[in-house]
């Protein structure tokens, strides 16, 4: 008797394993069509953000409207920390149940997930709710490959100087116009006793905004196209000498006294609280900050600028472009409720949560009708105006290049700034990773 | 010793006995094969079939997030091979082997012998203070670490300025040459007192007339520790030691979190350089190589853990 009940048991134990264990069940809803749900069926859209606990107040508020006016969609909200998100979307994005809608980037972050198949087809919902009409056509195109549209924009984010008006008085600053001046402000700065500015590049992607902007002022936007692109030929890719002096610009502000000690070992989070603080006059960071600046009271006591140009003959590229990049929203294509995506992807880039937008995060907004110059923050407006007046825009160094070459860039500038690695050998690196990459691409 | 005589008895009938008894032990058998039976399809599930796709996907190129797939036999052993940030995270590893070994065991050991028979008193505050880090979780103990390393308001720059010091100016975490080193710190900082717990229970094992006869002899402390305790505790050191390495081969936690490997790779070991390839560049056939080779060198610490603690015994 005993026996039979321990062999039961084994059996039952041996079936919950091998259920468990199982493939799940076939997708519900099979005989419908793709993307209409059954009459009644509540629609659960889960939705990953890559955000700050600002920014989730906003999101979690223009969700709250949008379930409110939607009541057979539900949004399922997982907001992630900036450097956990790439990890955990690349994650999800392999398995079978990925996000239906999540944030991300433009340039190849975008771009990989197309050649690999994981994003759905937005075009049809770009007539159909006639995005094209209301959003910023140079943004619709970032999330374009090839005339067809895998995302929508919802901000544009860009990186200037911040600085405070107050320090800059009582140490007699002015705003450089060139990057000599840069530099020329930087020693006085040092001298004072304080590194000029805010730099944490433990993370790594501070240091490769720098990056971004003096490769694009230093090798020319066309080199970059080439190059970026992998699209140059081997025997000239990542070998501009324009490449080596960006490197040696970065060399000359920290030689100048531009950064403090350690900027290697100091995260993004604690340079923000240093120039909050007025540890240092200045911080080179994304519009992103703009929300945290007005959190800690400091709104309308700043100043905002752009890299300045650089007037030596090595410089070839245009000196008016704005380093930035929209920002945007993405829908799996493995997702059962295409339509009802789409729907959220609508109201999130509509007039008035955009306005909401400006107003509670401080972010710019992809359309032009959400800016209500008497009401949004001055910075916003600034940037807003500055944004129009740039010839063209270099889009961020470690989101446009393919993923296992901006690695090695990014370990490259950590270890110029480490003293560790030479200009040219950074730059060797990088032609190198470059170079395999072109050829596995070819094969 | 009732039962073993027993169990004597019943051997020298063997014939007779096994005859009688081979239903019912086919059928004891058949049980036991299915009492194990759930155990052992979780094993094969968990740890047998992962461990061989494994080996077969590291002859693989591919990507978690791509859908294409290919055969590249023993490529990725060969740009193992050529790898500098692969052979810097071996020789991580083994810095953290080397110097776990000798400043855990060595540290935990004389911490032990203090608290077994060094101090009368305050045993359980000195047993409780010294275990108080292996209770913590480690992503507690990086983020504490990365408070005290901190470049701005961290007590390591305190301190090392307050005994005369300049602090690095790269930061703790922040220079290439020095990272792993502060890394280590934290590493002993929590597992030394793992490592004195055990011990001290081998050394409070210890027949308390050994002490007492060598005390007869007149045998100095010192004496009684490097004739009595040690030899003793032999097998103990070996299994710490043991397990000291395989968590130092093993290490990826504390690594992760304080550095993520970095700056530049330069606090790479294999466990993060694994992730590292897995799921941030997308490599994940790369990885498992990496993986393969870990795997091997877990194996022969294994082996080498087997041989060591089996000796004594036989010889016993």
């Amino acid at each position: 008797m005993f026996q039979r009940f321990v062999r039961l048991m084994v059996v039952l134990a041996i079936g919950v394993v091998m259920v468990a264990c199982a493939a799940p069940a076939a997708a519900p809803g099979g005989a419908e069509p793709a993307g209409v749900a059954p009459a009644g069926e509540r629609q659960v859209l889960d939705l990953w953000f890559n955000s700050d606990d600002l920014f989730n107040q906003y999101n979690e508020k223009i969700i709250a409207e949008f379930e409110a006016a939607n009541p057979d969609i539900d949004i399922v909200y997982s907001p992630y920390p900036n450097e956990a998100y790439k990890t955990n979307l690349q994650v999800a994005i392999g398995s079978d149940d990925p996000p239906d809608i999540f944030f991300n980037w433009a340039g190849d972050d975008t771009g990989r997930y197309v050649r690999e198949g994981h994003l759905l087809d937005l075009t049809p919902y770009a007539d159909q709710y006639a995005w094209g009409e209301q959003l910023s056509p140079a943004m619709l195109a970032a999330f374009s490959v090839d005339d067809t549209l895998y995302g929508v924009p919802y901000s544009q984010e860009a990186k200037y100087f911040y600085y405070h008006t107050d320090m800059f008085e009582e140490m007699g600053l002015t705003v450089p116009t060139t990057f000599d001046e840069l530099l020329a402000l930087c020693t006085t700065v040092s001298d004072a006793g304080m590194p000029a500015l805010a730099f944490g590049n433990q993370e790594r992607w501070e240091g490769v905004h720098y990056m971004t902007i003096f490769n694009q002022k230093m090798a020319g936007e066309d080199t970059l196209a080439a190059d970026y692109s992998l699209s140059n030929d081997p025997d000239t890719l990542f070998t501009d000498p324009g490449y080596v002096e960006a490197f040696k610009r970065l060399q000359a502000m920290q030689e100048a006294g531009c950064f403090g000690d350690a900027i290697n070992s100091t995260t993004p989070d604690a340079a923000l609280i240093q120039f909050v603080n007025k540890q240092t006059p200045m911080y080179y960071q994304g519009t992103w900050i703009m929300g945290a600046l007005k959190d800690n009271g400091l709104e309308g006591q700043y100043g905002m600028f752009r890299m300045p140009p650089m007037t030596d003959a090595a410089a070839k590229g245009n000196q008016n472009f704005v380093l930035a990049g929209p920002v945007g929203l993405e829908v799996s294509n493995k997702t059962q409720y295409p339509d009802a995506a789409a729907k959220f992807l609508d109201f999130y880039v509509s007039q008035p949560s955009q306005q909401a937008l400006l107003v509670d995060t401080n972010r710019i907004p992809v359309r032009a009708d959400a800016v209500d110059r008497e009401t949004a923050a001055p910075g916003v407006v600034a940037v807003a105006d500055d944004l129009a007046t740039g010839e063209g825009t270099a889009l961020w160094l470690d989101v446009v290049l393919e993923n296992s070459i901006s690695e090695v860039y990014l370990n490259a500038i950590q270890e110029v700034l480490a003293g560790t690695k030479t200009p040219e050998e950074a730059v060797q690196a990088v032609r190198e990773q470059a170079l395999k990459v072109q050829a596995e691409m070819a094969e | 010793m009732t039962n073993s005589v027993q169990t004597y008895d019943n051997q020298s009938e063997k014939p007779r006995k096994r005859r009688r008894a081979s239903a019912r032990q086919r059928s004891e058998w058949r049980d036991g094969y299915m009492l194990v039976a759930p155990a052992l399809i979780l094993f094969v599930l968990l740890v047998v079939y992962p461990m061989f796709n494994t080996i077969y996907l590291s002859f693989f190129n591919y990507g978690l997030t791509d859908a294409r797939i290919r055969f590249i036999g023993a490529n990725n052993f060969i740009e193992l091979m050529g790898d500098e940030v692969f052979w810097r995270a071996l020789r991580n590893n083994l810095t953290i082997l080397i110097v776990s070994v000798i400043v855990q065991v060595g540290v935990g050991l004389i911490l032990a012998a203090l608290i077994d028979r060094g101090i009368r008193w305050g045993k359980s505050i000195a047993r409780t203070l010294n275990f108080v880090p292996v209770v913590m979780s480690a992503v507690a103990v990086a983020i504490l670490w990365q408070l005290i390393y901190d470049p701005t308001v961290g007590l390591a720059n305190r301190f090392v300025s307050l005994i005369g010091l300049d602090p690095p100016s790269q930061g703790w975490l922040g220079d290439p040459r020095i990272v792993i080193y502060s890394i280590l710190v934290v590493a002993c900082w929590q597992y030394t007192g793992y490592v004195m717990i055990i011990i001290l229970a081998g050394m409070q094992s210890v027949s308390q007339e050994l002490y007492e006869a060598a005390a007869i002899d007149g045998a100095t402390e010192i004496q009684k520790f490097f004739s009595i305790t040690l030899p003793s505790i032999r097998n103990v050191n070996i299994a710490v030691i043991l397990i000291t390495m395989i968590g130092a081969v093993k290490v990826f936690d504390l690594v992760y979190i304080l550095t993520r490997g970095g700056p530049a790779n330069a606090s790479q070991v294999m466990g993060t350089y694994i992730y590292y390839n897995a799921f941030t560049v997308n490599r994940a056939g790369y990885a498992s190589a990496i993986s393969v080779v870990l795997l091997v060198f877990a194996l022969i610490l294994g082996f080498l853990q087997l041989r060591l603690s089996v000796r004594p015994r036989e010889a016993a």
